[in-house]
């Protein structure tokens, strides 16, 4: 897994490729802490280039959205395709996370 | 090892010391013996040229005496009797070294101070100065006419008041006189001084033997090896020094110097050539004796140095050994103040950090067995929770149902469960908790229980997901969750309603059609947030179908090239086993995967389900006895 931040439009875009799993998930999880930790609470994440996610994975993100739910942050979800976007579906996050076309699209959805 | 360092500094100080002192030996036994014995010689024959010189002048005093006499009045007189008395009344005042005086006329008549009277006209020195016109002569060593000793005369002429010459004036010297002069000559300890007149004849010597008796260049044949070589150089008068044998066997140094105003003799002097070569020698002696005591001294420094050092590094050995003996305890005690001691208190901490480090380590082996076995004891009682009864229920014989989960550790977070709500309605359902080991144990029993008991007070299936979430959702620190597949078959009529919280969609065979997806209304995984609203979906089963349950440890196995086992082929397989009872179905599906994973690690626990209905009680007998219970 490849895990970039950058920030853009007063957001912090987080770019996931690769593979999250039991094995790359605590990274994950301790990049978005330590970005929200600073302050920030609009998030926007990019899995363009994510090409398997686990339910460890799922797991992740799940503790990610919590803490921003409870801190009145934002969070948006990118380019979510094929057995991402299956796996979204499937386990049900896709109907609790907001999903956009495109991190242009999730950065006109933030507030 | 001791032994061995101890030698190996003896060797290489003992060794590099010694070689440099004996080098040095060497250089200072040489340059000592080039030194001194060159200066030995020089001395010697500086000596040698003052005695000679010495030696000379005496005999120079004996022809002046002589000569004052030739020119005495009454010798010039010539008057032979006259002479001759007078000398008698002088015999009492001559020189001391002379033997006697005596006076020649010329026919070489002679009267001496003792009144002896002879013939001298047949001896050389008597031509020489009477014939041959020299004034003053000594003689080579002859017996005397008058006393028969051996002597050598010192002549000079006596001239007439007109110059002529009427006589000779003479006095003859006892070589014995002249051997006791060289033989009071001496250098250092040793030596012998002696005389060889110009025919290489020895005329004096300590040896009263060799005078007259021994020629120098005739040596050889009277045992002397060598000695004609320097005879020779005598002979021609040169000064210098050679070394020669003498018959008894000794070597000796022979240095040498013509004798002046004498007719080529030479003075000599040999010394026997250890007696030269004395002070060298006992100066190398005291040399040797230093350099011997101080190499003794270095040795005995390096042995107790050595001991020293030897000393703690054996007492380190033997500790070291100790503790490799397994004795923890041992402290080596060494108190030299230096690296060593360092060495042994580091080592003495070594061992002290070594038993913490084992008790530790018992202590966390202890730890891991403990774990190990609550982990075994904690699987056994998870696979006691799954139903394990096959098939499960004796008298409803239409429906057929077979399950198995595999954990990839000791203890699983996959599961399955099935029980009747009542007479002729069957719940189960299959679920997967996120993550593995005991945590996802623990999470899944809870899960377990809660669905049980909620399935068992709620009607409605929905209701049942929705209270369940929420008590799964509460407390939930760690955000695990856990995704449920449940359904609820009605036996006697086949309907089937059910609920997803994010699981995977079952395989449904209708109608003896392929597999496929059971069309699922996705919701959220379990326990991932409160106040989700879970939608059932419903549908009828028909005898014949089958209704395939798994989690992801089914789709997701991998081969040793990281390829999952996939949904495709799981379909492929199902369709496969097509008419199998349950049991055989569950068992092809097995087998598929592991022919798929050829051996590769099992990453996730593989759980799976399968149920068919083989056929449907008369629905008027089931309606009837529904109406009697209302």
């Amino acid at each position: 897994m490849a895990i970039r931040t950058r920030n853009d439009r007063g957001a912090v875009v987080v770019e996931v490729s690769g593979r999250l799993d039991a094995v790359t998930a605590p990274e994950f999880e301790t990049t978005l802490n330590a970005s929200i930790q600073q302050g920030n609470l609009r998030h926007v994440i990019n899995l363009d280039g994510l090409e398997y996610v686990s339910s460890a994975g799922l797991r992740g993100i799940l503790v990610i959205a919590k803490l921003l739910r409870s801190k009145g942050g934002q969070l948006r979800f990118a380019n979510v395709r094929g057995t991402v976007r299956e796996v979204f579906d499937i386990s049900g996050f896709g109907s609790i996370l907001t999903i956009d076309e495109s991190v242009a699209a999730a950065l006109d959805g933030l507030a | 090892m001791q032994l061995s360092l101890r030698a190996k500094m003896l060797v290489w100080f003992g060794g590099i010391l010694g070689a440099m002192l004996v080098v040095f030996a060497l250089v200072t036994y040489s340059s000592v013996q080039e030194t001194v014995v060159g200066l030995t010689k020089d001395l010697a024959h500086e000596i040698l040229k003052a005695r000679s010189a010495e030696i000379g002048r005496l005999i120079h005093g004996y022809s002046s005496e002589v000569k004052t006499i030739a020119d005495r009045d009454v010798m010039r007189s010539g008057d032979f009797d006259v002479i001759g008395k007078n000398l008698i009344e002088r015999a009492h005042a001559i020189n001391p070294d002379f033997e006697i005086l005596f006076y020649t006329n010329n026919r070489g008549h002679f009267t001496t101070t003792m009144g002896a009277e002879g013939d001298v006209s047949d001896r050389d020195y008597f031509k020489a100065i009477m014939e041959q016109g020299q004034d003053d002569v000594i003689s080579p060593p002859l017996l005397s006419k008058s006393t028969g000793e051996r002597v050598f005369v010192v002549a000079s002429v006596v001239r007439n008041d007109k110059g002529e010459r009427v006589g000779i004036a003479a006095a003859t010297v006892l070589l014995k006189r002249l051997s006791q002069i060289t033989e009071s000559i001496s250098i250092g300890q040793g030596g012998t001084g002696w005389v060889a007149d110009g025919n290489g004849t020895i005329v004096a010597h300590r040896d009263q033997n060799l005078p007259l008796k021994l020629n120098l260049l005739r040596s050889a044949a009277s045992g002397y090896e060598g000695l004609d070589e320097i005879g020779r150089r005598i002979v021609a008068g040169q000064p210098g020094q050679g070394i020669f044998k003498r018959p008894d066997g000794t070597t000796q140094s022979a240095i040498f110097n013509p004798i002046p105003y004498t007719p080529g003799w030479t003075f000599g002097i040999s010394v026997q050539q250890s007696e030269l070569m004395k002070r060298p020698e006992v100066l190398m002696r005291q040399i040797l004796l230093l350099m011997a005591a101080m190499l003794g001294t270095m040795l005995l420094v390096v042995t107790v140095l050595s001991r020293r050092i030897t000393e703690p590094v054996r007492a380190l050995q033997e500790g070291v050994a100790s503790v490799r003996a397994g004795n923890l305890d041992s402290v080596i005690d060494v108190r030299t103040g230096d690296e060593i001691q360092a060495l042994a208190e580091a080592f003495n901490r070594m061992t002290a950090d070594l038993k913490d480090h084992i008790r530790n380590l018992q202590k966390v082996t202890a730890e891991k067995e403990r774990v190990e076995s609550d982990l075994r004891v904690a699987n056994k009682i998870q696979a006691g929770m799954l139903p394990r009864v096959f098939p499960p229920f004796f008298d409803i014989e239409h429906v057929d149902l077979y399950a198995t989960m595999e954990p990839a550790k000791e203890v699983g977070g996959d599961f399955f469960d099935f029980f009747l709500l009542d007479d002729h309605r069957l719940c189960f359902c299959i679920g997967d908790v996120s993550g593995k080991g005991v945590p996802a144990a623990l999470f899944m029993v809870i899960t377990m229980t809660i669905l049980r008991n909620q399935a068992m007070h709620h009607k409605s299936l929905e209701t049942v997901f929705n209270q369940a979430n929420a008590m799964l959702c509460a407390d939930n620190d760690e955000s695990m969750f856990v995704t449920v597949f449940m359904g609820i078959l009605d036996l006697d009529t086949g309907d089937l309603e059910y609920v997803s919280a994010g699981h995977n969609p079952p395989f449904i065979s209708v109608g003896g059609a392929g597999f496929g997806r059971l069309a699922v209304q996705p919701g959220l995984v379990m326990g991932g947030m409160a106040g989700h609203e879970y939608r059932s979906s419903r549908t009828v089963m028909r005898p014949g179908d089958l209704l395939f349950l798994y989690t992801d440890g089914v789709t997701e196995a991998m081969n040793i090239r990281l390829e999952a086992f996939g949904e495709d082929l799981a379909t492929q397989t199902l369709n496969g086993l097509m008419g199998q009872p349950v049991r055989a179905v569950i068992k092809g599906m097995r087998q598929a995967i592991d022919g798929f994973t050829q051996g590769a690690p099992v990453s996730d626990d593989v759980a799976m389900m399968a149920i068919t209905l083989t056929g449907l009680p008369a629905r008027g007998k089931r309606k009837a006895a529904d109406k009697i219970d209302a």
